[in-house]
Order: C-alpha cells, then sequence, then structure tokens
C-alpha cells in the first residue's frame, strides 16, 4: 500500500518537473519573436506602464511620446507598445501611432514600427517602419510609405526628409495628384 | 406659370455644370520624388513617366514649378531639361524632343531643338512643336 503511494507520489513529481520546462521552450520562441519587432528584449529588467516622455525641440516645438507599455533595456533605451507620439511643428502637430518602437532618450531617437499611421496638415501616413531623430527633425523610412490627402497621393519603397522643408521619397515612387473641377 | 419655368430651367443649367466631366489625374511614376517647399518646386528623377488623358510623357528628369496664390498653389510652368517623349496614346503620335517646357497658364507644352515626330508610320523632324494638354492650373494643397 505505502509502495503504491509511493508511486503515484513519484509520477506526480516527475509530471510536475516537465512542466517548467515546456514553459520555457513556449517564452524562448516568444521572446525571439518580439526582438525582431522592437517590443521586448532579452535584457528587459523593468516594466513601465503608461511611460510618458515630453519636451522641447531646440526651436522649442513641443513633443510627447506615450507608450501603454515600456520595457527598459541594458542600452538605458526602452522598447515600447501601443505608442502615441505628437511632435509639433511651429503652430501645427503631426500626431504619429505605431504598435511597436524602440526610444533612446539620450540620443533622442524613436524607432516605430508595425502598422504605423501620421496625420499632418489634412495628409495622412502609412508605414511599416519610420525613423524619427528628434532633436534634428529627420525622419527615414526604408520600408513602404503611403501619404495621402484629399488632392494626392504618393506611395513609394521608402522617405526621408532634408530639414524642415524638403521631403524624398525613393524606389518605387508613384504620385497621383486629383484636380478639382 | 413663368416662375415653374424658370425654376425648371434654372434646375436643368444646375444639373447640366455639375455633370461636366472631371478631369482625370495626373499619375507620375519615377524612382526619386523630391518636394521642396521653401523653393515651391517638386522633382521627379529616374525613370519618369507622367500619365494624363491621352498623354504619356516619358523622361529622367522634370520639375514641377508651383506658386502659392493665398492659401492655393497654383501650378507655375513644368519642366523637362533633358531627352524627352511624349506619346498621344489615342492619335499614335510620339514626340521626341531635347527638352521641353509646360506652361501653367496656358495649359500648353512647347518643345524645343532636334525634335523628331513620328505619326501613322510616317517619321519627320522639326525644330518647335507645340501641344495643348490642358493640365488645371489649380493645385490645392499640393505643398503641405
Amino acid at each position: 500500500m505505502s509502495f503504491c503511494f509511493l508511486l503515484v507520489c513519484f509520477v506526480i513529481y516527475t509530471s510536475v518537473k516537465k512542466k517548467p520546462h515546456d514553459i520555457k521552450n513556449n517564452n524562448s520562441s516568444t521572446e525571439t519573436k518580439y526582438q525582431k519587432n522592437h517590443t521586448f528584449a532579452e535584457n528587459a529588467d523593468v516594466l513601465v506602464d503608461k511611460l510618458t516622455f515630453a519636451s522641447k525641440t531646440s526651436d522649442n516645438d513641443s513633443y510627447s511620446i506615450v507608450a501603454d507599455k515600456a520595457y527598459k533595456v541594458k542600452d538605458g533605451g526602452y522598447n515600447m507598445n501601443q505608442i502615441v507620439a505628437n511632435f509639433g511643428v511651429g503652430a501645427n502637430i503631426i500626431e504619429v501611432l505605431a504598435n511597436n518602437g524602440y526610444y533612446n532618450e539620450a540620443k533622442n531617437n524613436l524607432i516605430l514600427s508595425n502598422k504605423i499611421t501620421g496625420a499632418y496638415l489634412g495628409y495622412t501616413l502609412k508605414a511599416e517602419s519610420l525613423e524619427l531623430e528628434i532633436a534634428t527633425k529627420i525622419l527615414r523610412s526604408n520600408s513602404p510609405v503611403f501619404i495621402e490627402s484629399e488632392k494626392i497621393s504618393v506611395s513609394s519603397d521608402g522617405m526621408s526628409t532634408e530639414g524642415e522643408n524638403k521631403l524624398i521619397f525613393e524606389g518605387h515612387v508613384k504620385t497621383r495628384i486629383n484636380f478639382d473641377q | 406659370m413663368l416662375r415653374l419655368v424658370l425654376i425648371l430651367i434654372s434646375s436643368f443649367i444646375l444639373s447640366a455644370s455639375s455633370a461636366l466631366p472631371k478631369k482625370p489625374p495626373v499619375v507620375v511614376y519615377s524612382n526619386r520624388l523630391m518636394i521642396d517647399r521653401l523653393m515651391d518646386v517638386i522633382t521627379y528623377e529616374g525613370a519618369v513617366r507622367m500619365e494624363f488623358e491621352n498623354y504619356d510623357l516619358i523622361t529622367d528628369k522634370m520639375l514641377i514649378n508651383l506658386y502659392k496664390d493665398g492659401e492655393k498653389t497654383v501650378l507655375y510652368s513644368i519642366e523637362f531639361p533633358n531627352q524627352t517623349k511624349i506619346a498621344n496614346k489615342k492619335a499614335s503620335e510620339t514626340v521626341s524632343a531635347p527638352n521641353a517646357v509646360f506652361d501653367g497658364k496656358t495649359g500648353i507644352i512647347k518643345c524645343e531643338g532636334e525634335i523628331f515626330v513620328e505619326k501613322s508610320g510616317m517619321l519627320f523632324t522639326t525644330t518647335f512643336v507645340e501641344i495643348e494638354l490642358g493640365i488645371p492650373q489649380k493645385m490645392e494643397h499640393l505643398l503641405w
């Protein structure tokens, strides 16, 4: 009887011992997937809910970056999820939303990825990746970009800015201009 | 009775004006596009192909010069500084010119230099060609 009891205990013990191993395997695959999307890093140690950065550029234009969740990583940057960023350009505001992103406070640059949408003066932007150097107001994307307004639409393989006044599209660029009649 | 007739006439005019065909959009394909808000210039480079109504304009560089009239952006000119091919798809006519300029005010593109014209299988040369493209001048919100 006691032998049976010991046998049952042994079986339960071995089955319980196996479970953490399975979970670890699942976790490692999830980590790899997230790392590609800049949402979770191997060395993430601090999790912050509703992280907000708000400051002003040297031109006195205000900006804010709000993330639903942020993970502080080893290099001092933050891997973030569900980002809403606002950048003042004179009296106007550029609003950018993205599923994932990475913000380096020291370098003051923001790398956005995964379903990026933006809005500025009646224009809407859709992109898969976008890099913003906030201090210098340089914007770059090496993935397909689509910009649309009521009168014009531009699609390209990538885009960048030069200063505040030059907007450059590269790759297969298609522009469509509609007219008022 | 007279009032009814006037109402009928005015409603007919209104419906006729709203039924005017809309200008089709201009579609431009290129390898590079630069919008310069300070200079009010849009530069297309690479394999440039502009499609508008019956026309295809093929070149390697195209500059759209604009100016601001109050809140509106108005088309001043379109420059084709390098070799340009203008194909009229409907008339099966092709004009190849070393350079061309489209005037936004007149809606006419002027080609100068050694021009090759191909029409109905015939090829001849000339030094000056004018084509009425009719691209509308009003280009609101083209610049941000």
